[in-house]
């Protein structure tokens, strides 16, 4: 981990809370942040930031991380609650260990990546934002996605793409079941390419030709 | 059908303690509001807030019933957009509707100076919890994130059907919530379960030791009788749509004045409904104020069911009020 001299440093355990969202907000452009003293209590962590800036969050992080959030590039080292990257219009969201259930969760754009593993809804209701997820998935990913990707390293587990209406799944290893309006497409050089830049942002080692591709039978306009 | 509202009447005064009469008792009709954790509040001068007309392709001056709701110091509940044509100096608050099951807009959630979140899907208006909110605690951090991402001192609030359940209801005030949006979601003339409603629901928050958090209700309420009632059985503020339905109705002044006349009065259509809405306003008001003189309370918090006397028994047992 580097040093934070350069950086802006950020400790919520001697702040008050008011103060630290504010400060967050109020971040100048540009510039690199570090966050500490953070937990799996902290909900709301970054929400509504709008800033073209670094955040290092040195700690975990409760729910609605990052949510609705724009622009900033944020890597968490700790875990993640529920509904990570919520409502995510742009920017990106590295969450270096596991994540909870909701990840992604209505995300109109921006990157989501997590190493470790992500609980159920993975994905939900995605509507043109990137997940990516290293580890085991569980079930109901893609529940109601209408656009955008989700890769998942993994596996998945039951009901894959449950109304789903468009976007693409990418799944290495077994899918415990998917939804009747799923079905997997050849993976055509666009996927593979696509798939590619998906997982070298996140950071994930990976041959596209060891994925499969699901979409939905009937795609959305 | 009988209307509950007529069975009610105003309990006996109470003398204020500087004076043998309350004709001199200075009264207002203002509702705070107050972000969790935050010292700055929202002030509405008036109870009054518009919400079922609150859409612009609806009403064809649109801006002046919004300038009228500003002069009023009322607030409407409408998207950002629907006022973007409206005049900066005439801008009323706004509570920024956010719909379940779609992704929030921080330009929308930005701009608004209170936030109602929905519980109720945006197409049949079904209500019930988003999945993603279900868990136990989920909903708190949700209200809090949202204020976090709204700047730390915008109210947010949580509508829900009045006639959902106790437990439900409970549920959303031990959530953190800012105030609560009650909608009567039948809008059927004043019926006993509004009224039951709105002091269940009061009720609730009295239990949850929160007495003065607001309740915003959104019923058929076509007279300031009918939202003084309301007031006093727990409300905190209440909407006018049904009182100003039959001027926002009249088509007559949708239509283009023509011929001669339309060189001599080209804008005489639209300031008159616009005058006319202010007109009742005014009088609403009046009435409120002397409603509250005659109770001896100087501010709508100091209502109470204890205000209003039932004139029947059956009456009395339906809304909760004393019998006279």
């Amino acid at each position: 981990m580097e040093s934070p001299a350069d950086k802006i440093v950020l400790n919520l355990s001697t702040m008050d809370r008011a103060g630290f969202h504010a400060q967050l907000r109020s971040v100048p452009t540009g510039e690199q942040v570090v966050v500490c003293g953070t937990s799996e209590k902290t909900h709301g962590l970054a929400a509504g930031l709008d800033c073209d800036c670094a955040l290092e969050i040195r700690g975990d992080a409760g729910d609605f991380l990052f949510m609705m959030g724009r622009a900033a590039a944020i890597e968490l080292h700790g875990i993640a609650g529920d509904c990570a990257g919520y409502s995510l219009c742009s920017g990106s969201l590295l969450i270096r260990k596991s994540c909870g259930d909701f990840l992604g969760a209505y995300a109109r754009g921006g990157f989501v990546g997590v190493h470790g593993r992500c609980g159920d809804y993975c994905g939900y209701a995605l509507d043109g934002g990137d997940v990516v997820v290293r580890s085991v998935c569980g079930q109901r990913a893609a529940c109601g996605m209408t656009s955008g990707d989700l890769v998942l390293c993994n596996g998945a587990g039951d009901d894959l793409g449950l109304n789903m209406q468009g976007g693409t799944i990418f799944v290495r290893g077994d899918v415990a079941s998917f939804a009747p309006q799923v079905r997997m497409f050849r993976m055509k050089d666009t996927d593979s390419m696509r798939l590619s830049l998906l997982l070298a942002r996140a950071g994930i080692k990976g041959d596209a030709k060891q994925f499969k591709v699901y979409r939905p039978k009937v795609r959305s306009k | 059908m009988t209307n509950l509202l007529h069975e009610l009447v105003l309990a006996p005064c109470r003398l204020p303690p500087e004076g043998r009469n309350t004709d001199s008792l200075q009264t207002a009709l203002s509702v705070d509001f107050q972000a969790l954790g935050s010292n700055r509040t929202v002030h509405l001068s008036t109870p009054w807030i518009l919400r079922r007309w609150a859409d612009r392709s609806a009403v064809p001056d649109w801006p002046e019933l919004c300038a009228v709701m500003h002069k009023f110091g009322g607030a409407v509940v409408a998207p950002a957009a629907d006022l973007a044509a409206v005049d900066v100096s005439h801008l009323p608050v706004r509570i920024g509707p956010v719909c379940r099951d779609t992704p929030l807009d921080p330009d929308e959630i930005g701009t608004a100076d209170l936030i109602e979140f929905d519980l109720r899907h945006a197409s049949n208006k079904r209500w019930g919890w988003p999945v993603e909110l279900e868990s136990e605690g989920k909903l708190f951090a949700f209200i809090e994130a949202l204020r976090i991402a709204a700047g730390g001192d915008v109210p947010v609030g949580l509508a829900l059907p009045l006639n959902c359940q106790a437990d439900e209801l409970r549920k959303v005030m031990q959530s953190g919530a800012d105030f609560v949006s009650l909608v009567a979601e039948r809008h059927d003339p004043m019926q006993a379960w509004v009224l039951r409603g709105i002091r269940a629901a009061r009720e609730s928050c009295v239990a949850e030791g929160m007495p003065d958090l607001p309740l915003l209700l959104d019923a058929e309420l076509d007279s300031p009788w009918a939202a003084f009632v309301c007031l006093a059985l727990g409300a905190s503020a209440v909407t006018v749509d049904a009182m100003l339905a039959p001027i926002l109705a009249q088509q007559t002044a949708q239509q283009p004045v023509s011929g001669m006349l339309a060189g001599i009065l080209p804008d005489f259509p639209a300031a008159g409904r616009a005058d006319r809405i202010a007109a009742l306003l005014d009088e609403a008001n009046d009435q409120m104020h002397e409603l509250l003189r005659l109770q001896g309370v100087r501010r709508l918090g100091e209502l109470s069911p204890k205000c209003l006397r039932a004139v029947r028994p059956d009456v009395a047992r339906i809304t909760g009020v004393d019998q006279l």
